[in-house]
């Protein structure tokens, strides 16, 4: 192994792990910080009214980022729950837990703003349509694997069985995507696309951005304070610090 | 705003209280020496 690999894989360990996401936490939370006051401003005071919507279309700059973050966590989630399912990886099995509390938050925050434009722009709070129905479970899933990790004592058999709800739930992950792709929904299409034309202007799109920056850096900030949480309280508890 | 205005108020107040309580809990957990995630301290050299 490479002496860069071999740097990377040392990471993996909870000691090295926590020391490094001690040293991260500052320039995440600093950053955060900065952002999200930058894109509350540009979004509510400097971006211009929309013709059709009016000033409401502005809960989007809230709603789009909660979405993506609440998506996108969970698919971390799945991914190392995983890993620590499969390899045994402590690390992994304690990243997944630290993101779960974050992701849960974006994505109540997604359908709870999601239900604030919904209100003046559909006529009405909540519409069981492929989009927000399969938002909605998600937030369950979060909210069962949480519940796991305060039920069951044992840090492993925790782990094990939070990995099965994380990756069963997986499956809901492209259908939240695609959904306004494969059914007829009252919810709009993707305005941001990475590939192809995005169809807002410049002064709407960088409010967007910004915010969209502004709550991943949070996202990171937050996790990497509740991993070190989670190391020093389940390392202390197995020995495993006192013991290497 | 308008009209409107209170859905989007309400939408930024929610949403900046949901972050301002997560960050509270963390750092409340931190403080009330339930566990210590001062950044940058070294584990290695507490033990």
């Amino acid at each position: 192994m490479s002496r860069h690999a071999t740097r990377w894989v040392a990471y993996a360990s909870p000691p090295n792990l926590y020391r490094l996401a001690g040293r991260l936490v500052p320039w995440f939370a600093t950053s955060a910080g900065l952002l999200l006051a930058l894109g509350v401003f540009l979004g509510l005071f400097v971006a211009p009214t929309d013709f059709q919507q009016g000033d409401v279309y502005r809960v989007l700059f809230l709603h789009v980022p909660a979405s993506w973050l609440g998506m996108w966590l969970y698919l971390l989630l799945g991914f190392y729950a995983a890993l620590g399912w499969i390899f045994k990886a402590r690390s992994s099995s304690m990243m997944a837990a630290a993101l779960a509390v974050t992701g849960a938050m974006f994505t109540g925050l997604s359908l709870a703003t999601g239900s604030l434009w919904g209100r003046p722009a559909w006529g009405t709070w909540w519409v069981w349509d492929a989009r927000t129905t399969s938002t909605l479970i998600p937030l369950f899933l979060y909210v069962g694997f949480i519940t796991l990790q305060s039920a069951i004592d044992d840090p492993r058999r925790t782990d094990r069985a939070g990995a099965v709800i994380a990756v069963v739930g997986l499956v809901n992950v492209p259908i939240i995507y695609f959904s306004v792709q494969w059914w007829n929904t009252l919810h709009q299409g993707a305005t941001i696309r990475v590939a192809g034309e995005t169809t807002m202007p410049g002064s709407m799109l960088t409010p967007m951005l910004i915010m969209v920056a502004g709550c991943w850096v949070y996202a990171i900030a937050v996790v990497l304070v509740r991993l070190r949480q989670l190391i020093h309280r389940r390392e202390s508890i197995d020995g495993g610090l006192h013991g290497s | 705003m308008g009209h409107d205005g209170v859905y989007v108020w309400t939408a930024y107040a929610l949403t900046l209280a949901a972050m301002a309580v997560e960050v509270a809990v963390l750092l409340w957990r931190s403080r009330s020496g339930r566990v210590d995630v001062v950044p940058g301290r070294d584990l290695k050299r507490e033990r």
